[in-house]
């Protein structure tokens, strides 16, 4: 009987689980998770698990892994692989033989890199459910908490924050906030909105020292300003968890170098979710750091595990709640082409576009899920739309997508 | 057994969805390929109106997390949705369509 171990208990490890029965594998599966929690939705982490100080919900049934048979080892660090013996040695000093293996291993949260704090104690991230309830233990109301970082978790952080009584301060490098996810269209208006519910933004912050005194946090930045506050939050980003591939002497850059059905190096080992660095529809490669990119992969690479795998370039495609908006994201926000936008006449949110050759390239809809529903699938497709009807909110986004699928017919 | 009429054909086109505000719960009725079904029009995960969604092979996707459900027997398609959405008879008589609320079911 082939074993299949599976190192990561997130969502791209939970979904491979599920997959690969769904699929028919009828072998061994072995699922390894540092952290000694069943797989939970990790979304959450920054949003309603923090706000409501609750534990984020789980992301398979109560009987999954009889359900799907899986050999679940929780709270178990994988120490070492061994490929060509095709062998794990895992914390508990144990070690399995495997068929085939499957990095999920997922992204840490980047650490602040300042001259003499390489690992800062006293500063807090978000990336574990550990490292929720320690921000929900710390964060109380009236507190002041500064926020190193103004991207997606930097500004649903903030958000939160604002949601709990407490004020929340960002520090952003950059000259606006989510300007790499979301462009400056976008950035601009989540900055005003975030300034809107009490958040203070400061941008084109360079800081160069955080002093951390146990009742009293300072950060002191270049050009002289200083921010203090009862904590401060790293939020600079996240990085591939890639040590142990790389020690097993597989090609790592940002992530597990894999094809389009997931497989690294050989047909032996595969990798899905953040820890893959996987390639793109729009050309190139990265690691995409989303929850529907992840779960995707996971089950392509679980296909491929079989030896059925189509191969799946992605488009980056994800969602975030900011200061009480919706906002929904497809493909690369920066690009050749015009930028289109559509703004709903009930003044309650939009829709930027932007079209290349009369393809949709991407989209961002603020509280528009339905425009945003109809031009994922108009983006997915590869469909045909003219500026015009895009800008026009009073043509459905439904409308635009049917009659693009007549042309197409 | 009550059919109580909801709306005229013509307000749900082929490969549409109309939401109907006439009962204790909203409805979402679907046009596929002219046959008209109805079920919940509220997503059993994240309490949002289905009828806006992306409806293609009798399958509707939720816009809110991408849940999807079979309209014809309210059956999940798709995570992260877990629970099946209540379903309700339809009869279609002339332009007229009715839906008895009352016998709405749940399959397992």
């Amino acid at each position: 009987m082939q074993s299949f171990a599976i190192i990561g208990a997130g969502l791209a490890g939970a979904t491979a689980c599920r997959s690969l029965r769904d699929q028919g594998f009828e072998g061994k599966i072995f699922l390894f998770g540092d952290e000694p929690y069943e797989p939970y939705d990790r979304p959450s982490l920054s949003k309603s698990a923090l706000a409501t100080k609750s534990a984020p919900p789980l992301l398979m049934g109560c009987n999954w892994s009889e359900e799907f048979r899986v050999e679940k080892c929780l709270g178990v660090r994988v120490e070492t692989i061994d490929l060509p013996s095709m062998r794990i040695e895992v914390s508990s000093g144990s070690d399995l033989k495997f068929d085939k293996l499957l990095f999920a291993t997922g992204s840490r949260a980047r650490s602040l890199r300042l001259d003499a704090h390489s690992e800062t104690p006293g500063l807090y991230s978000l990336r574990t459910l550990d490292d929720c309830v320690a921000l929900q233990g710390a964060i109380s109301p009236g507190a002041q908490v500064i926020i190193i970082g103004g991207g997606l978790i930097g500004c649903e952080l903030a958000t939160t924050i604002q949601k709990m009584g407490a004020k929340a301060i960002i520090l952003e490098t950059a000259n606006e906030l989510l300007l790499r996810v979301l462009g400056k269209t976008i950035g601009s208006w989540c900055r005003e909105e975030l300034e809107a519910i009490g958040v203070e933004v400061h941008t084109g912050v360079s800081i160069t020292h955080v002093d951390l005194d146990p009742s009293f946090r300072e950060v002191r930045c270049g050009d002289g300003r200083r921010f203090s506050g009862d904590l401060a939050i790293v939020s600079v980003g996240a990085e591939p968890v890639t040590a142990l591939a790389e020690h097993a002497g597989l090609a790592c850059a940002r992530g597990i170098i894999v094809n389009s059905v997931g497989m690294a190096s050989s047909d032996t080992v595969y990798a899905a979710g953040d820890v893959a660095s996987w390639p793109l529809r729009s050309g190139g490669r990265r690691s995409l750091e989303t929850y529907l990119n992840s779960q995707n992969q996971a089950a392509v690479a679980a296909g491929a595990m079989l030896g059925k795998g189509e191969p799946a370039p992605q488009v980056p495609i994800s969602w975030t709640e900011i200061a009480g908006h919706r906002i929904q994201m497809m493909g690369e926000v920066t690009g050749p082409g015009d930028v289109v936008t559509r703004v709903d006449p009930g003044g309650t949110g939009m829709t930027v576009c932007r079209l290349n050759g009369g393809e949709l390239q991407s989209v961002v809809s603020i509280n528009q899920p339905a425009d945003f529903s109809f031009a994922s699938k108009i983006i997915e497709r590869r469909m045909q739309v003219d500026a015009k009807s895009i800008r026009d909110p009073l043509i459905r986004m439904k409308d635009v997508f049917k009659l693009a699928a007549k042309t197409v017919a | 057994m009550a059919f109580k009429k909801v709306c005229s054909l013509d307000e749900v086109p082929e490969g549409d969805a109309l939401r109907v505000e006439l009962f204790d719960e909203p409805i979402a009725l679907f046009n596929l390929d002219g046959e008209i079904l109805a079920t919940q029009d509220r997503c059993t995960h994240g309490d949002w109106s289905l009828a806006d969604g992306f409806l293609e092979n009798g399958v509707i996707e939720c816009t809110l997390h991408w849940g999807k459900f079979c309209v014809r027997t309210g059956k999940v398609k798709a995570p992260p949705a877990c629970a099946a959405l209540t379903v309700y008879p339809v009869k279609v008589e002339g332009n007229d369509v009715y839906v008895d609320f009352e016998s709405g079911k749940v399959n397992d």
